[in-house]
C-alpha cells in the first residue's frame, strides 16, 4: 500500500504559489474549552487559498467543529492565529459564513426568501440589483426558486440546507464554512446536495472549509483535505486528485487509503 | 366527525346548559331576583344599557385602562428582560426580581398606589402594569433562554450583537413565550382592573365594568351585577379567541413554530 504523500502540516501546499497570500492562514492553533481544560484543537496548521473546497475529516470529537467555529470567530483560541486575507479573526463576520449541520438553523418567522433577504441586509452586503433580487439569484442557484415563499417548517431537510447554502452565498463572503451540512440527511438527498456544492464551488470559485467524517465526502468535494487525529492534531493534509471522481477506481483506491491512514491514527 | 368540530359541538354544549340552568333553576325554585335572577333578566339589563350607552361608557373606560397599563407593563417587562440579557450579570438580577414580586397579587399593591397617587387614574396604572410585568418578563426570559443556539450563531455571524441581536433574532425566537406571557399577564391584569374598581369604587374619571358592579350592588339591582359578569366574561373571551387566537394563528402557528 502506497501512503497518499502527506505535506507537513503548515508548510506551504500550494507548490509555485507561495508568494500568493492564501484566503485563510491558520498557524499553530490550539484550542481548548476554559483555561484549565486540555486542548482540543492541537497546534494545527494550514492555508486556504482562493477558490479551493479544504475538507477537514477526523472521527468524531476530534474536535474538527471546534476548529471550523474557530474560523467563524465563535470560539477563542488558547494559541496561535487565524488571519483572513491576512487579517486576524477575532469575532464572527459575514466575511465567513457557516452553514450548520441542523436543519433548524433558518429563521422560522420569515420565509426561504426573506432569510436570504434577511442575511443581505443584516451582514450589510452591497450588491447592483434590490436585495429581494438577490435574494431571489441565490435561490436560483441552489434550484429552489419555487419554494421561495414557503416558511421552513414548510420545507424539507434538504431544502432547507438548500437555504441555508444560498443564504451564506447571497452575502458574498470570501469563505463558506460548512460544518457536516449533509449529516443529517438520506443517502439521495446528500448526493445531490454533494453535486450542487460542487457545482458552485467550480461555478463561482467559492472558497470553502467543508467539515465531514464521511472520506467519499471528502473525496468527491475537496481539493484538498486535512485528516485529524482523535487528539485534534493534524496528520497531514492531502491533495486530492480525484475530486467530483470518487467513484473512479483511482478514486476509490485514494479513499481507501484515506481511510487505512485515518483509522490507523485512531489508535 | 373531526376533532376540531367534536370539541367546539361539546364547548356549545357546556354553554347551553349552563345558559338553560341559569335561566330554569330561578324560576322553578320561584327564587327572589335579588338573589339570584335568571340569565334572561341579566341580559335584559346588559341589552338596556347597550342601547342606552352606559355599557359602552364603562367598557371604555375599564379598556382604556386596561390597554395602556398592559401595553406599559409589556413595554417594561421587553426592555427590563432584554436589558438584563445584555449586562452581565443581568439575568441573576432578572430572576431575582421576578422571584420577589411575581408572587405578589397587584391588588395588594393598590393601597400603595392610592398612597402614592391618590385616587387616579395613574394609581390603576400602576396596578395594571404590576400585575403584567412580572408573568410576562417570566415568559420573556423563558423564551431568550431556551432559544436555540443555532439561530443565535447565525445572527451573530452576520455580525449582529447587544440590541440587534436581541431586536432582530431573540424577539422573534421568543414570541412563542411572550404571547403566552401576553396571555396570563392580560388576564390578571383585567382581573386586577375590576377587582380594583370594585373594592375602591372608580379610580378618577368615569367608572369602568367593576365600578358599574360596585353600583349596582349598593343597589340592590342583582341584574345589573350579573350583567356586569357577563360583560367581563365577554370581554375574557373576546381577547382570548378573538385577538390573541389570531395572532398566534397569524404568526408562531403559521411559521409551525407551536402546533
Ligand atoms: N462547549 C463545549 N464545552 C466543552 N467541551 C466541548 C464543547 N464542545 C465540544 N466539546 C468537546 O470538544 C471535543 C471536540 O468536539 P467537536 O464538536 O469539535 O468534535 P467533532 O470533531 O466536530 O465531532 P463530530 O464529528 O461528532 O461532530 C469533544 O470531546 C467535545 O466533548
Ligand atoms: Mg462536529
Amino acid at each position: 500500500m502506497s501512503a497518499p504523500s502527506a505535506h507537513p502540516a503548515g508548510a506551504p501546499t500550494t507548490g509555485g504559489n507561495e508568494t500568493r497570500q492564501a484566503t485563510l492562514t491558520v498557524r499553530n492553533a490550539s484550542i481548548a474549552y476554559g483555561p484549565k481544560n486540555p486542548v482540543i484543537v492541537n497546534n494545527v496548521s494550514f492555508d486556504v487559498n482562493q477558490g479551493e473546497a479544504f475538507i477537514l475529516i477526523g472521527r468524531s470529537g476530534c474536535g474538527k467543529s471546534t476548529l471550523l467555529r474557530a474560523l467563524a470567530g465563535f470560539q477563542e483560541l488558547r494559541s496561535g492565529q487565524i488571519l483572513l486575507d491576512g487579517k486576524n479573526v477575532t469575532t464572527p463576520g459575514p466575511d465567513r459564513m457557516m452553514v450548520f449541520q441542523n436543519f433548524d438553523q433558518l429563521l422560522p418567522w420569515r420565509t426561504a426568501v426573506q432569510n436570504v433577504e434577511f442575511a443581505i441586509k443584516k451582514a450589510g452586503s452591497k450588491g447592483a440589483a434590490s436585495v429581494r433580487q438577490r435574494a431571489l439569484d441565490a435561490l436560483q442557484m441552489v434550484h429552489l426558486s419555487a419554494a421561495a415563499d414557503k416558511f421552513p417548517s414548510q420545507l424539507s431537510g434538504g431544502m432547507q440546507q438548500r437555504v441555508a447554502i444560498a443564504r451564506a452565498l447571497a452575502v458574498r463572503p470570501r469563505i463558506v464554512l460548512m460544518d457536516e451540512p449533509f449529516g443529517a440527511l438520506d443517502a439521495m438527498t446528500r448526493a445531490s446536495l454533494q453535486a450542487e456544492v460542487l457545482r458552485l464551488h467550480k461555478e463561482m470559485n467559492m472558497t470553502l472549509v467543508f467539515v465531514t467524517h464521511s472520506i467519499e465526502e471528502a473525496v468527491y468535494l475537496g481539493d484538498r483535505i486535512g485528516l485529524m487525529t482523535p487528539q485534534g492534531a493534524f496528520d497531514g493534509i492531502f491533495p486530492n486528485a480525484f475530486q467530483g471522481q470518487v467513484d473512479s477506481p483511482e478514486g476509490t483506491e485514494f479513499a481507501s487509503e484515506l481511510r487505512t491512514r485515518l483509522e490507523a491514527s485512531a489508535v | 366527525m373531526n376533532k376540531p368540530i367534536q370539541k367546539t359541538a361539546v364547548r356549545l354544549t357546556v354553554v347551553a346548559v349552563v345558559v338553560l340552568a341559569w335561566e330554569l333553576v330561578p324560576r322553578i325554585a320561584q327564587i327572589s331576583p335579588i338573589v339570584l335572577p335568571p340569565f334572561s333578566s341579566a341580559v335584559a339589563v346588559l341589552w338596556e344599557r347597550a342601547l342606552d350607552g352606559s355599557l359602552w361608557q364603562s367598557l371604555l373606560a375599564s379598556l382604556s385602562l386596561l390597554v395602556r397599563g398592559v401595553g406599559l407593563g409589556i413595554l417594561i417587562a421587553i426592555v427590563m428582560t432584554a436589558g438584563c440579557f445584555i449586562i452581565p450579570g443581568g439575568r441573576e438580577v432578572l430572576q431575582t426580581l421576578v422571584g420577589l414580586f411575581n408572587p405578589l397579587p397587584a391588588i395588594a399593591i393598590l393601597p400603595l398606589a392610592l398612597l402614592w397617587f391618590g385616587f387616579s387614574e395613574r394609581s390603576m396604572i400602576l396596578v395594571i402594569v404590576f400585575s403584567v410585568v412580572w408573568a410576562m418578563s417570566l415568559n420573556a426570559y423563558t423564551g431568550f433562554s431556551t432559544i436555540r443556539p443555532v439561530l443565535v450563531d447565525v445572527g451573530r455571524n452576520l455580525g449582529l450583537r447587544g440590541p440587534r441581536l436581541i431586536a432582530s433574532i431573540y424577539f422573534s425566537a421568543a414570541l412563542p413565550h411572550l404571547l403566552s406571557g401576553l396571555r396570563i399577564g392580560w388576564a390578571f391584569a383585567w382581573r386586577t382592573a375590576v377587582a380594583a374598581e370594585l373594592v375602591y369604587g372608580a379610580a378618577g374619571g368615569q367608572g369602568g365594568i367593576g365600578w358599574q358592579i360596585y353600583l349596582d350592588r349598593s343597589e340592590f339591582n342583582t341584574g345589573g351585577v350579573f350583567a356586569g359578569l357577563l360583560t367581563i366574561v365577554l370581554v375574557g373571551l373576546v381577547v382570548e379567541y378573538g385577538i390573541l387566537n389570531t395572532i398566534e394563528m397569524r404568526t408562531v402557528k403559521k411559521w409551525g413554530m407551536v402546533n
